[in-house]
C-alpha cells in the first residue's frame, strides 16, 4: 500500500471505496468468507459465477456451493487457512445456483485483523468450465491421433509382413511349375508335337517369369523395412559402385558415363546404389541403336540438392511420364526390352524414403533426363 | 575317399517333405547319381520326428544317415522339428540338411543357430536338382566321415 500516490487514496473512506470498486469489476468471483465459513462479502464476479446475489449469500455458508460427495473440502481449506495457509491453483468443483457444475480454480488467503489474528479468509474463484473442456477436447483428439498413429504403423508393419512371408511363399509354386514344365520339355520329347512342345515352352517362360516377378517383389518390400537411419554420404562412393555393378552392361553397350562431382547428403548409401544403379542402368538399357551416353549430375535448388540422369536413349512418350514409377508397369514388349518393371517404383521408394522427389522430362527420340531431390539436411 | 561303407549298402535317407512334387524331384535326382539308396519320406514335422523315434508306427524305422529337412511344414515347421532333434541326445548326432524354398537370411541364420549342419535353398530346374545331389553324395557319403550307425 506504500506505493499508493493519488492524493485521492490518501482518505482511508477514498481508499476502501478504490479497493471495493476494483473488486466489483473483476470477472473472478471474490468472496470474503469467516473462520467458520460464513459469508462476509460477495461480488459481482461471484454473482456473475454461481449465480447467486449478494443478498443472498452474504450470512450463509460457503458449503452452499460445494457439490455432493466433497465431504470435508471445505472444512480442510479452512483449517490450513487458520494456519496461516495460502492455497492456490485449487482446483475443484462448485455448485450454481441453477444446480448445474462448474469447474472452480480458486486461491484462498486468510485475512487478518487486528493483531495479525486470522478472521477469515479470502476465497478468489476462476470458472475454468471452459478451459477443463477445450483442454479435455484436446487431450481426446490428442488421444485419437496417437491410437491412429499406432494402428497405422502396425498395419503398415503387417503389410510389410504380408509381402515378405507371400513373396516368398509364392517362389515356392513357381518353382514347381517351371521346373516341371522343363521336366516335360526335356523327358518327354519323343511323345510330344511341336504344338505341345510351344505351349510347355509359353508356360515356362510364364513360370519364369513369375519367380523374377515374386523376386522383385521380395526386393521391393525388404525396402519398407528400414535397415539404418541416414547418415552423410558422398554421393561419388554409391556412384563408384553402381557403376562398378553394372560394368558388363556398360562394357558390352560401349556406353560413355560422365560423372559431374556430386555432393554430400544425408542418405543410406546402400539405397543410394540401387537407386543410381537402377538409372544408369535404364539409361543403358534404353539406349536405341546409338551407343549410349549418361551423364550424372547434382545442382543444388534452395534447400535441396537435385540430382540428374540424363541419357541419349529413346525416350519416353508424354503420357507415362507418371505411370513408369509404378510397380511391374512397362511400355514396352518382354522381345525388346525385358523385365518386370519394378527398377523405377523402386526408385521412387528409395527417394521417398529419403525425404526426396523424382520425377522425368523427356522428348521421344532425343533422351531423357530423370531427376531426383535429397533435401539439404542440415546435419549434413 | 575316407568311405569306411561298403558302396553297395544302400544309405538311409529320412526325407520330411510335404510337397509330393519335391519329393518326386529327390527321387529322380537320386536315381540320376549312383547311390543305393532307400528314400524315406516324412510328410509332416511331428511324422519325420516319429520316424526318428521310432514311434508308432515306425517301429522298424531304421535311423538316416542323412535327414533332409523342408522348412514350411504342415503342423510342426521345419525349425521346430530341428530344434527337437538338435536337443535330443539320441538324435542329435544325425546330420540335418535343411532343404528349403526360402533363401531369407532370416531363415538362414535361424537354422544354423539351431544346429543345422547345412541349409540348401531347393534349385530351380531338374539339372540343378541333379547337380545338387550329386555334391550331396560326394560331401556326406564320400568326404566326410560319419558316426557309426548301431544296428545296420
Amino acid at each position: 500500500m506504500a506505493e499508493l500516490r493519488h492524493p485521492d487514496l490518501v482518505d482511508p473512506a477514498s481508499l476502501r471505496s478504490y479497493l471495493a470498486a476494483i473488486v466489483e469489476s473483476s470477472d473472478d468471483a471474490i468472496i470474503g468468507k469467516d473462520l467458520d465459513g460464513i459469508i462476509t462479502s460477495w461480488n459481482r464476479g461471484a454473482e456473475r459465477i454461481y449465480g447467486y446475489t449478494a443478498t443472498e449469500m452474504i450470512g450463509r455458508s460457503i458449503t452452499l456451493l460445494t457439490v455432493p460427495g466433497q465431504g470435508e473440502e471445505i472444512e480442510v481449506i479452512l483449517t490450513r487457512i487458520k494456519n496461516s495457509e495460502r492455497i492456490e491453483h485449487y482446483e475443484t468443483k462448485r455448485r450454481r445456483r441453477d444446480g448445474s457444475i462448474i469447474d472452480i480454480s480458486l486461491a484462498v488467503s486468510p485475512i487478518k485483523g487486528d493483531n495479525d489474528r486470522i478472521v477469515g479468509a479470502s476465497a478468489i474463484g476462476r470458472d475454468i468450465t471452459e478451459a477443463k473442456r477445450a483442454a479435455a477436447g484436446l487431450q481426446r483428439a490428442l488421444d485419437d491421433l496417437r491410437r491412429l498413429t499406432d494402428e497405422l504403423a502396425r498395419s503398415n508393419s503387417e503389410l510389410q509382413r504380408f509381402a515378405h512371408v507371400a513373396s516368398h511363399d509364392l517362389q515356392e509354386p513357381a518353382r514347381t511349375v517351371a521346373t516341371y514344365c522343363e521336366l516335360l520339355e526335356h523327358r518327354c520329347k519323343g511323345q510330344l508335337d511341336e504344338k505341345a512342345r510351344e505351349w510347355i515352352g509359353y508356360a515356362v517362360a510364364g513360370a519364369r517369369r513369375m519367380r523374377t516377378m515374386v523376386a522383385d517383389t521380395l526386393e521391393y518390400s525388404r525396402l519398407e523395412t528400414r535397415t539404418r537411419p541416414l547418415a552423410p554420404t558422398d554421393c561419388a562412393g554409391p556412384v563408384v559402385e553402381a557403376l562398378a555393378n553394372l560394368h558388363l552392361s556398360v562394357e558390352e553397350s560401349l556406353a560413355e558415363v560422365r560423372v559431374d562431382p556430386l555432393p554430400v547428403v544425408m542418405a543410406n548409401a546402400p539405397r543410394l546404389v540401387q537407386l543410381f544403379q537402377n538409372l544408369i542402368g535404364n539409361a543403358i538399357k534404353y539406349a536405341g541403336d546409338t551407343p549410349p551416353r549418361v551423364h550424372i549430375s547434382a545442382e543444388r535448388r534452395d534447400d535441396e540438392w537435385v540430382f540428374s540422369v540424363r541419357d541419349n536413349g529413346i525416350g519416353i512418350e508424354l503420357g507415362h511420364r507418371e505411370q513408369i514409377f509404378d510397380v511391374f508397369q512397362r511400355l514396352h514388349p518382354q522381345d525388346r526390352y525385358p523385365g518386370t518393371g519394378i527398377g523405377l517404383a523402386i526408385c521412387k521408394r528409395v527417394v521417398e524414403q529419403h525425404r526426396g522427389r523424382i520425377w522425368v522430362e523427356s522428348e521421344p527420340g532425343n533422351g531423357s533426363v530423370f531427376y531426383f531431390s535429397l533435401p539439404i539436411d542440415a546435419g549434413a | 575317399m575316407n568311405d569306411s561303407r561298403p558302396s553297395t549298402t544302400p544309405v538311409n535317407l529320412l526325407l520330411v517333405e510335404d510337397n509330393p512334387a519335391d519329393v518326386e524331384l529327390t527321387r529322380l535326382s537320386l536315381d540320376e547319381i549312383q547311390l543305393p539308396y532307400r528314400l524315406h519320406v516324412a510328410q509332416d514335422g511331428d511324422e519325420g520326428l516319429a520316424f526318428l523315434k521310432r514311434q508308432a508306427p515306425h517301429e522298424g524305422a531304421p535311423r538316416p544317415d542323412l535327414t533332409l529337412l523342408d522348412l514350411s511344414l504342415p503342423r510342426r515347421d521345419g525349425r521346430a522339428v530341428l530344434a527337437v532333434i538338435k536337443s535330443d541326445e539320441n538324435l542329435k548326432d544325425i546330420p540335418v540338411v535343411v532343404l528349403t524354398t526360402s533363401s531369407s537370411q532370416r531363415d538362414v541364420l535361424a537354422a544354423y543357430k539351431l544346429h543345422a549342419n547345412s541349409y540348401i535353398t531347393k534349385p530351380i530346374g531338374i539339372d540343378r536338382w541333379i547337380t545338387l545331389f550329386r555334391s550331396i553324395r560326394d560331401f556326406w557319403f564320400k568326404s566326410v566321415r560319419l558316426p557309426a550307425v548301431e544296428g545296420r
